[in-house]
């Protein structure tokens, strides 16, 4: 951490307005921050662990607050915008991301249950179905993947999705259903397994 | 089958910890740079290596050598309504200058297992000059601060359990690690032309907003529209209950105190006063000591949450009628039940809930005011 004079916030990105359209002023973010760390946070531990969310969900609001001048309110709303901003900070931790999904993967089915007591009543009956679908979910494309999750772990509609990840509605579509359909086809096959 | 319920199950995580939370909010305030984990992990958890001597002085240092925080009645006691349309009076007189300057130490409050005592950890640390003129720099300073213990009594039980300058104390169902090793401070400015930047974004962004408003966050009150309330004293006190939330009107001397870190005018700061003036349940505890050891009168309202029973409290100097901070006090416990965080619980009721462990009189959650007001000298100047 320095200690001395830094510089200025506005002078730091290359991309940021003097004079912006619809952009959001700074006074805004401690209340985004207040509304949205919480999912946000827990949209990246879903794909990242805790270890590495502590740091990069913080990093999302610092992105989006000094890239706030690619905000545009005609386009979407602030929340997918803040899950585009995480998703591609996710993206550039694709090897931890695999590694999370490995070693969900190798879990034996009784130490998944311990280490995620309380969340996972629904589930005993199909616990050892987890590592089939954490090797699932490592195998998707990163494109349907991100829809995946941004939908099951983020919570956003059809149209957040594409608003997240600037790509057409209908694309969202497609690659949900594809995603779906690879999983549930992995968790199917080969009961005995 | 139901897969996407599968993969939240599967890749479900609790929320974050207090302490994340409050970093990344002093990272945001800061604009501070993005950290490598790698950084993060050696300041939250490899700072273990500070000599026990520098955590005495950090602890001494910071929470003063003063008497221990006891209440103490006077001889003449004021009722609360006296108290708060005194500060209203003493608030309406007092000349503002060329900036605001306002120091605050934001901290929760945990418990010690070993040892049975309670510290402050999170300790969050602001210190801002915002100018009054759009020609002159605001300049932000933060920091987290150590943890320390809250009281002399928890002083002597943490030197008696060994003076650790490190501590693991339970958060939202987990348990987090807390130090005693303060941070270097960061320090952002913000120039006029930055200023008239910000100004013409807010303005668009307020134009647009009334336009559309779903694609909007929920709007700050401007500069003209808090001093408005200056004269509304009913839409004054409504904005006040709304930001209260579910703590309702007991919980309105805390939110009051938020509201009065923003700089406002002088007639704004009394009407705050005269609105908590009328607030039926506040109540004076009288003369006593915040947790640095400072003389302080002390207002309370009564509010009960998760089955814990808190005092909502403001405390003010007895001789100015300033604010010195607000604090969570717990008058009783929910019985230690301890609650899981579950998964979409939001962010409203993840903090603050765990009393396990804690006596009476355990502040959960303080707010320091070291300084409050305005003032003619610059920062450094």
């Amino acid at each position: 951490m320095r200690a001395g004079p830094r510089t200025p916030p506005s002078a730091v990105g290359p991309d940021l307005p003097q004079d912006a359209g619809s952009h959001l002023p700074q006074a805004v973010f401690a209340d985004l921050y207040d509304q949205h760390f919480h999912e946000i946070y827990r949209y990246i531990a879903g794909r990242l662990g805790r270890d590495v969310a502590d740091d990069i969900a913080a990093d999302t609001f610092v992105v989006a607050l000094r890239k706030r001048n690619t905000f545009d309110a005609s386009r979407g709303g602030v929340r997918p915008w803040l899950f585009g901003i995480a998703t591609r900070l996710v993206a550039e931790h694709r090897r931890k991301e695999t590694r999370r999904y490995r070693a969900l993967g190798r879990l034996r089915p009784d130490e998944v249950t311990e280490s995620h007591e309380g969340q996972v009543v629904d589930w005993v009956a199909a616990e050892s179905l987890r590592p089939r679908l954490a090797r699932a979910i490592a195998a998707l494309s990163r494109g349907d993947r991100d829809v995946l999750l941004l939908g099951a772990l983020g919570d956003l509609s059809h149209e957040e999705i594409a608003q997240a990840l600037g790509i057409p509605y209908g694309t969202v579509g497609s690659r949900l259903s594809r995603a779906r359909k690879k999983v549930r086809s992995a968790l199917e096959e080969d009961s005995h397994g | 089958m139901d897969e996407i319920r599968m993969i939240r199950s599967l890749l479900g995580e609790a929320p974050p910890s207090d302490e994340v939370v409050a970093e990344g909010r002093r990272r945001l305030a800061a604009h501070a740079p993005a950290r490598s984990a790698r950084t993060r992990r050696r300041l939250w958890g490899g700072l273990a290596l500070v000599g026990a001597a520098t955590a005495v002085a950090v602890a001494i240092g910071l929470t003063g050598g003063g008497p221990p925080a006891t209440r103490r009645t006077e001889v003449r006691p004021l009722t609360a309504r006296q108290i708060l349309l005194t500060a209203a009076d003493k608030a309406a007189s007092t000349p503002v200058g060329r900036y605001w300057h306002t120091h605050v130490i934001s901290s929760e409050g945990y418990h010690v297992d070993r040892g049975d005592y309670m510290i402050f950890g999170a300790r969050h640390e602001i210190d801002q000059w915002i100018a009054r003129s759009d020609k002159d720099p605001d300049v932000f300073r933060s920091r987290f601060a150590g943890a320390v213990p809250q009281t002399a009594a928890d002083r002597a039980a943490w030197k008696k359990a060994g003076s650790p300058s490190t501590w693991r104390v339970l958060s939202n169902g987990q348990t987090i690690r807390q130090s005693a090793r303060s941070h270097a401070w960061d320090l952002v400015r913000m120039t006029p032309a930055q200023k008239r930047g910000e100004r013409r974004l807010e303005a668009k962004m307020a134009a647009r907003c009334a336009k559309k408003p779903q694609a909007c966050p929920p709007a700050q009150p401007t500069d003209a529209q808090r001093e408005a309330m200056a004269r509304d004293p009913e839409a004054l006190k409504r904005y006040l209950l709304k930001a209260a939330g579910g703590g309702g009107s007991s919980y309105l001397l805390s939110v009051a105190g938020r509201f009065l870190l923003d700089p406002s005018s002088p007639q704004l700061r009394a009407a705050v006063f005269r609105v908590l003036a009328d607030v039926p349940g506040v109540r004076s505890l009288g003369a006593s000591r915040d947790s640095l050891g400072r003389p302080a009168t002390v207002l309370a309202g009564r509010m009960t949450q998760n089955g814990n029973v808190y005092d909502s409290e403001l405390l003010l100097d007895p001789v100015t009628y300033v604010p010195l901070g607000t604090q969570m006090v717990l008058v009783h416990g929910n019985g230690g039940r301890t609650v899981p965080p579950s998964p979409g619980m939001p962010p409203a009721q993840s903090g603050g809930l765990e009393t396990k462990g804690m006596k009476p009189g355990a502040i959960t959650h303080s707010e320091i005011y070291l300084t409050m007001g305005w003032t003619n000298t610059a920062y450094g100047g």
